[in-house]
């Protein structure tokens, strides 16, 4: 039905932004997976970093995706003051308290920013910007494949790092056992708020590397924040190769949605897949961390 | 007459007074007001009853105000059917977002960001569909016709909105009293507790659902025939929610009149401030401050500021009653002491030499 | 017949095997024990028989009827009534009201389940608390609003998952007369304890499960003295759990 460059084009592309996906829903993967927080400023979070990138950007000339690591270690600082200030004292309530509690901090972070850059859509045009590969009639975004790129090693570092070292291991035990953690020992508030500071780390540098290709707007917040639930609710809360999964899925699905429906009803679908997952796996299809 | 009857009395007098004695601005600020009050408890239904955040409480709304202003533009319903018409299917779509994520499987958190999702949802699709207005909106015709919901003074909407407000605080009052309302508040605190206690959790948090979607759909629908435009930016957004939200949750949503107090304290500080201070970028910082609020509140004063009250008021008349019956169980048991010494005394003294007892 | 009837139920959460090929009984009139060491199992038990979890395999009987498939709710209604090892009170809600909770499903009305809440309250010593808020109660106070919650609900049977756990030396005879108390109003009981002293005295019978396997079961003295439970305690610091 469709050209074999269609399809790889849609391939190619889906897997590039699920990607993306994958790494804006990490952050917030391990959150609620540590912490059983849902951090609701995850999308404002996000939004904000990209426009630091943007910033540094347009003052320093710094490329966004050199200084990816930048925007990861103030989106980790970031993290850990907003931890501190906000979270620490609720992190044993409700639900709806911590989720009101982050709410609060998105719907300020998301006026700050309008209030400095108001409300119009920026862009970044860097020397990559529109490079494309030819590839059997499809083309390759180069933009897009460096920003995956460094998103797969993000997660291979966040894996490395969960499996590998003191601190991960930690963070996993916590989000296995918080009392039992507690007993052996393990700090946890110091283990929350390291967790919460990569998640919003790994959302900063998502934001950061896509701006090269993305329209950058204060009202963004809200769709990374129904992107990264949904990577959450079909790869499972707290699986860190869930969510790479999950997003990967998300991005083929859209890609290959729009080939067959109009924008908004693309939506639609990915709604509609959300509802599916729901109704018959709601711990997700490859399980959470935590039963 | 109690002080609070005559307050009670006092404050209704007023309000059905007021729009005779303010100008036409005040009056458009109250009717806002009122609805947004209205809102706040209708919304109330799912966060202050069940426990429950639905993020999305606009999709309800906005539905509401499509189906009616469709219903009366396409196909000449009034408004006044329509509104009911628009809850069924608010109604009906809150059913199916509670159905999906108020099971036991699926997370609590779940119902909020889907509701979330649907909202965004809702928006983009009525953005695009060019059947319900697009991304023209849709207006409803201006020409005074009360018989289609469309008033020429401000006064008539002004009854309408205090109508529905007295309306929905008189229904939390009667759920208060009934077995389901009671079993909304215990699943609200621990809804394990509940299921095992033998309530239907699922059945009641449907129920309240439903109610809470059906009836923000009215208030969609009041908005549509008084301002005489819809969006699906204005409607479907999150500004509204969490314009609904607020008011629940600084006022104190496990209290009968937290919603509407909040909301209207909302409403005044919001109405204040935009006379004050005027600009674009005011509005950006007025939501910033709504969002800092939100947080110290959270954080401080989780149930409202009512709702602390409260809270500290039932302490206190418990501490007062345990201590009370603390005091008279000693008493008892003083005096049982002395009494049994009695009783012993006096079944003594009842038994005759030859063994048989007396008396 | 018998009133609840565990028929080779096995539970697996993934590799895990929390309950293996368990099977026992309980027959009315009777105070039936569930021990064994942390981590035997035994919350899992009580979570499949109140139908929060379901089965891998076997049938769970109530009155010989299979519940597969019943909420939790709906076998509370049956006359399943339970207490929960952490107790799960309603905060914000006062003494009396967490109590005419569990009696509106028979009660139908909050006026009639405050009647009877309140005459629940009398039985367990709760009145002078009627109308203080659950969060203020203390550990003891908070068990026996737990358990007069569970009672409200008509019960024929009452599960009570280590009500006597986390109770000082002092308080635990206080627990244990409560206990004895509901059980003389006609309600069986099938208790899990892993504080070994409060299940003898009250238990008749007792059933020993250790890694959700079934090790033994008989009267409390046939069972302490039996090798198999002494070795199953033994293995973790067992002369503190028997003492």
């Amino acid at each position: 039905m469709f050209h074999e460059s269609v399809i790889i084009q849609q391939l190619i592309s889906g897997l590039q932004v699920g990607i993306m996906y994958a790494l804006m829903a990490v952050g917030f993967s391990l959150v609620f997976g540590v912490m059983d927080i849902v951090n609701f400023a995850h999308g404002a979070g996000m939004m904000a970093m990209m426009y630091v990138s943007f910033v540094l950007f347009r003052s320093v000339s710094l490329d966004p995706i050199l200084g990816a690591p930048l925007i990861f270690a103030l989106a980790f600082a970031v993290g850990v003051v907003v931890y501190r200030l906000v979270l620490r004292s609720i992190s044993h309530a409700g639900h709806s308290t911590t989720l009101l509690a982050t709410l609060g901090v998105a719907i300020v972070i998301e006026n700050v920013v309008l209030a400095i850059f108001g409300g119009d859509l920026q862009s970044v045009v860097t020397s990559y910007t529109s490079a494309m590969i030819p590839f059997r009639g499809a083309f390759i975004s180069v933009a897009r494949s460096y920003a995956a790129g460094i998103a797969l090693l993000m997660f291979a570092g966040l894996y490395y790092f969960l499996h590998r070292t003191d601190f991960g291991r930690a963070i996993r035990a916590v989000a296995d056992d918080v009392v039992g953690a507690q007993v052996v020992g393990i700090p946890m508030h110091r283990i929350y708020a390291i967790a919460f500071a990569i998640g919003l780390g790994a959302a900063g540098v998502a934001g950061a590397v896509i701006i090269p290709f993305t329209l950058i707007s204060p009202f963004v917040g809200v769709d990374f924040l129904t992107k990264s639930f949904v990577v959450v609710v079909v790869g499972g809360v707290g699986n860190v190769p869930g969510a790479l999964a999950g997003g990967i899925l998300l991005g083929l699905v859209e890609a290959f949605g729009s080939l067959f429906l109009p924008g908004s009803l693309v939506n639609g679908l990915v709604f509609g897949v959300l509802l599916m997952v729901l109704l018959f796996r709601p711990a997700g299809l490859f399980g959470g961390a935590r039963g | 007459m109690t002080v609070k009857r005559i307050l009670v009395v006092a404050v209704l007098a007023a309000a059905v007074a007021f729009p005779h004695f303010a100008g036409y601005t005040l009056s458009s600020i109250a009717i806002t007001a009122l609805l947004w009050a209205y809102l706040a408890s209708a919304w109330n239904f799912t966060f202050g009853y069940l426990g429950r955040t639905s993020l999305g409480h606009g999709a309800f709304y906005g539905l509401g105000a499509y189906t009616t202003v469709m219903l009366a533009s396409k196909f000449g319903v009034t408004p006044w059917i329509g509104m009911w018409v628009g809850a069924v299917v608010a109604g009906l779509a809150g059913l199916l977002l509670g159905a999906v994520t108020l099971r036991y499987k699926v997370r609590g958190v779940y119902f909020a960001l889907t509701t979330m999702a649907a909202a965004e949802l809702l928006r983009a699709l009525f953005n695009s569909w060019n059947w319900v207005g697009g991304p023209m909106g849709l207006l409803v015709s201006p020409l005074p016709d009360p018989a289609n919901f469309v008033f020429a003074s401000e006064t008539s909407y002004y009854y309408v909105a205090l109508a529905m407000v007295l309306g929905v605080y008189l229904l939390n009052r009667l759920l208060w009293k009934t077995r389901i309302g009671l079993e909304a508040f215990a699943i609200r605190e621990n809804e394990d507790a509940a299921e095992a206690a033998g309530i239907n959790v699922k059945g009641v948090s449907l129920f309240f659902v439903t109610l809470s979607a059906a009836l923000s759909a009215l208030g969609g629908t009041f908005y549509a025939q008084y301002m005489l435009y819809i969006h699906p930016d204005i409607m479907f957004s999150f500004e509204p929610t969490l314009h609904m939200m607020l008011g629940s949750i600084i006022g104190g949503p496990s209290t009968q009149l937290g919603p509407i107090l909040g909301s209207l304290l909302v409403s005044g500080v919001d109405a204040a401030f935009r006379t004050l201070f005027t600009g674009s970028s005011m509005v950006a910082i007025a939501r910033v401050m709504y969002g800092l609020v939100l947080v110290v509140i959270m954080v401080r004063l989780p149930d409202g500021l009512l709702g602390t009250w409260e809270l500290n008021r039932r302490r206190r008349i418990g501490a007062q009653a345990a201590a009370k019956a603390a005091a008279q169980a000693t008493a008892r048991a003083a005096a049982g002491a002395a009494g049994a010494a009695e009783a012993a005394e006096a079944t003594a003294k009842e038994v005759r030499p030859d063994g048989t007892v007396a008396g | 017949m018998a009133l609840l009837q565990v028929e080779r139920v096995t539970k697996a959460f993934g590799g895990l095997v929390a309950v293996n090929d368990l099977s026992f009984e309980v027959h009315e009139g009777e105070i039936v024990g569930l021990i064994g060491p942390n981590g035997a199992g035994k919350t899992t038990v009580f979570n499949l028989i109140t139908g929060f979890e379901t089965p891998t395999s076997g049938t769970i009987r109530w009155q010989g009827r299979d519940l597969k498939g019943l909420p939790p709710y709906q076998r509370c209604r049956l006359g399943l009534g339970r207490t929960f090892q952490i107790t799960k009170p309603f905060a914000r809600l006062t003494v009396l009201e967490s109590v005419m909770v569990g009696a509106l499903h028979h009660a139908h009305s909050q006026a009639r389940a405050r009647e009877v809440a309140m005459e629940v309250l009398e039985q367990m010593g709760l009145a002078p608390l009627a109308h203080a808020l659950a969060q203020d109660l203390n550990i003891v106070q908070l068990k026996r609003l737990e358990v007069a919650r569970a009672l409200a609900t008509r019960p024929k049977l009452l599960l009570l998952d280590e009500v006597v756990a986390g109770l000082t030396p002092a308080e635990v005879p206080v627990v244990v007369d409560m206990i004895r108390s509901v059980y003389r109003r006609g309600v069986t009981i099938l208790m899990i304890e892993h504080v070994l002293p409060a299940v003898m005295t009250l238990a008749q019978r007792v059933v020993v499960i250790d890694h959700g396997v079934k090790i033994a079961e008989g009267t409390p003295r046939e069972v302490t003295t039996n090798p198999a439970v002494i070795e199953a305690y033994l293995g973790e610091a067992g002369a503190v759990a028997l003492g």
